[in-house]
């Protein structure tokens, strides 16, 4: 997509300030955004899940047992010993309260596809995770539709 | 709650509702065919605005529309989420595109408004010119428009109002590109984002304080100013510069008041400028009659003529070609004169009638001494009889007259009046005591 697609036409010497004053916000960073840009794809997994834990001050047993993951399992994946597959790490975020920005960052860390909105199933995640739903919501969704639900 | 009762209603059937939705709207997503884009900007930060048509399964093609993407982590545009709530629970919005769709998508906010076709208002002015009639046309509509945003619970800020936003067809003003609106937060204590347009937006809008609706006002008056002018604001208009630029004296007042740097120097409200602005256009001002001030009735004099306040113009004026809101605005100012007429004639009545009653008591104030009468009676009574007749008067003449009047609002009179009863009455009270004793 280049510029002036689709007959836009010769630019005007005066650019709208608004879109011009908008760019200049965005790419001025927030020290957080900046440096989660840079370490985004050196994070590892249980890296960036213990520091969800301690930013949002959970329990790793709670987020565990709320996941409906196996207790052992769920230990293995915080310490970096066993890899999760992209539903499990679905239930982990929804179980700790994680927005959409963060579980897709889960999902990168731990080099699955994020989730996109053209899945029907991915959809429905994405959608209960705007609202704030938690995983029992998430599953009764998909179940309505027909999808595989995240707990086994 | 009974669950068998077929009226009943979850919260949960809600989600479901608008899981429903989403999932329509998302499917509805592959259908739009973009017919060409309509963003400046090519930077992918700021989204995208194409022109696009909707392909139905039949073949059949609806359109066009716009849609714009807006990336989702600046919350920009949740104010089309808001107008779209607002749609969908009937609250229709007639100066304001509609929202088609609206949904979001893992990175995305995706609307689709309705395609307003027109001229914006800075393309008609660099063909047809600036003039008052222009003014007239546009800014009591606009005024509604931006009202009708503030409609909104908690009140959404447009914050770039401005030529390039307003759509103008025959029969309608439209205004369009809410990208940098946003809903006000009384706690805040500053905008956290700080945009628009640098030469129509106040100064609060660039630093100090927190926007609200005074800030649209602010821009509503630049807006004005280039109506009447033709040339883009260079700075906050000081009464030399409108006077040289040939505006006429009661509309140059109405910008001076809408663009104060105070905001509580300006309008309080759009519907409080908009009545300014038509007060100021209903004196029949031709671009001709700058500066000159055709004798005026007082509103005293209103009630000698009391009984019939027919169309009441002030004699010998042209009055400038009858638009649909000029008409429209001349029967309002009308009916406004015909209301003050009956109050100021209501409230001289009241004279002989309380003077009756303080010559003639009845009922337990017979036997009370004569100043205790008078005092219940002109003190009290008929102050009150007098506050509530102002608050009741149809105030758009005097707004342009003094517009520092205008920048009170109701509320502000009604407190004012109810804290004056409210002393008038301890007054009263204490008559009544050194009467008894």
């Amino acid at each position: 997509m280049g510029r002036d697609a689709a007959g836009e036409g010769p630019r005007s010497d005066e650019e709208p300030l608004t879109d011009e004053l908008l760019r200049e916000l965005i790419s001025s960073p927030t020290p957080i955004d900046f440096t989660d840009a840079h370490n985004i794809t050196h994070r590892s997994l249980s890296d960036y899940l213990n520091r969800l834990l301690e930013a949002k001050g959970l329990r790793r047993a709670d987020v565990v047992r709320a996941a409906g993951i196996n207790e052992t399992f769920g230990y293995q994946i915080f310490k970096g010993q066993r890899n999760p597959s992209r539903d499990k790490v679905l239930q982990l975020a929804l179980a700790m309260g994680c927005d959409l920005t963060e579980t897709n960052r889960l999902l990168k860390a731990a080099g699955v596809n994020e989730l996109y909105c053209k899945d029907r199933r991915d959809a429905i995640i994405l959608f209960c995770i705007d609202r704030g739903l938690g995983l029992q919501q998430v599953d009764e969704q998909l179940y309505r539709f027909h999808e595989d639900t995240l707990g086994s | 709650m009974d669950t068998n009762d077929p009226t009943y209603h979850s919260p949960g059937d809600d989600v479901e509702q608008e899981l429903d939705a989403y999932l329509e709207a998302l499917r509805r997503d592959d259908c739009y065919r973009v017919l060409r884009r309509l963003s400046r900007s090519s930077d992918p930060a700021c989204g995208t605005t194409e022109l696009v048509a909707f392909e139905g399964v039949n073949g059949a093609s609806m359109g066009p529309f716009v849609r714009k993407r807006l990336p989702r982590c600046q919350g920009l545009g949740d104010v089309y989420e808001e107008l779209y709530r607002r749609e969908r629970a009937g609250d229709h919005l007639q100066h304001l595109p509609r929202v088609i769709d609206c949904y979001k998508t893992a990175s995305e906010l995706v609307v689709v408004l309705e395609y307003v076709p027109g001229e914006t208002l800075d393309g008609y002015v660099a063909r047809e010119g600036a003039s008052t009639e222009l003014a007239a046309r546009v800014m009591p509509r606009l005024c509604e428009a931006v009202a009708e945003l503030h409609g909104s619970t908690p009140p959404v800020i447009h914050r770039d109002i401005k030529p390039q936003n307003i759509v103008v067809s025959p029969h309608a003003v439209t205004l369009i590109d809410l990208g940098i609106a946003r809903r006000h937060r009384a706690d805040a204590r500053a905008d956290t984002v700080r945009l628009g347009t640098r030469a129509y937006a106040p100064p609060e809008q660039f630093g100090f304080g927190q926007t609200d609706v005074r800030s649209d006002v602010y821009a509503l008056g630049m807006v004005l100013w280039f109506c009447l002018t033709g040339k883009e604001p260079q700075g906050q208009p000081t009464a030399e510069a409108l006077s040289a630029a040939g505006v006429p004296g009661k509309l140059a007042r109405v910008v001076l008041v809408a663009c104060s740097f105070d905001p509580s120097d300006r309008y309080p409200s759009a519907l409080a400028m908009r009545d300014a602005v038509m007060g100021a256009l209903a004196k029949g001002e031709g671009p001709s009659s700058c500066g000159a001030r055709a004798p005026r009735r007082a509103l005293g004099d209103v009630a000698a003529t009391a009984s019939a306040a027919g169309p009441a113009h002030a004699a010998g004026v042209p009055t400038p070609p009858e638009t649909g809101s000029a008409r429209s605005s001349r029967r309002g100012v009308r009916a406004g004169r015909l209301r003050n007429a009956f109050l100021i004639a209501l409230c001289v009545l009241l004279l002989p009638a309380l003077a009756d009653a303080v010559q003639h008591p009845t009922g337990n104030n017979v036997g009370q001494p004569m100043w205790y009468l008078v005092v219940l009676a002109f003190g009290f009574i008929y102050p009150a009889c007098v506050g509530g007749a102002y608050l009741a008067l149809d105030k758009r003449r005097l707004y342009a007259r003094f517009p520092a009047i205008a920048s009170r609002t109701w509320k502000d009179d009604l407190k004012v009046y109810g804290i004056g009863l409210l002393v008038l009455f301890a007054v009263v009270v204490a008559c009544n005591v050194a009467t008894q004793s």
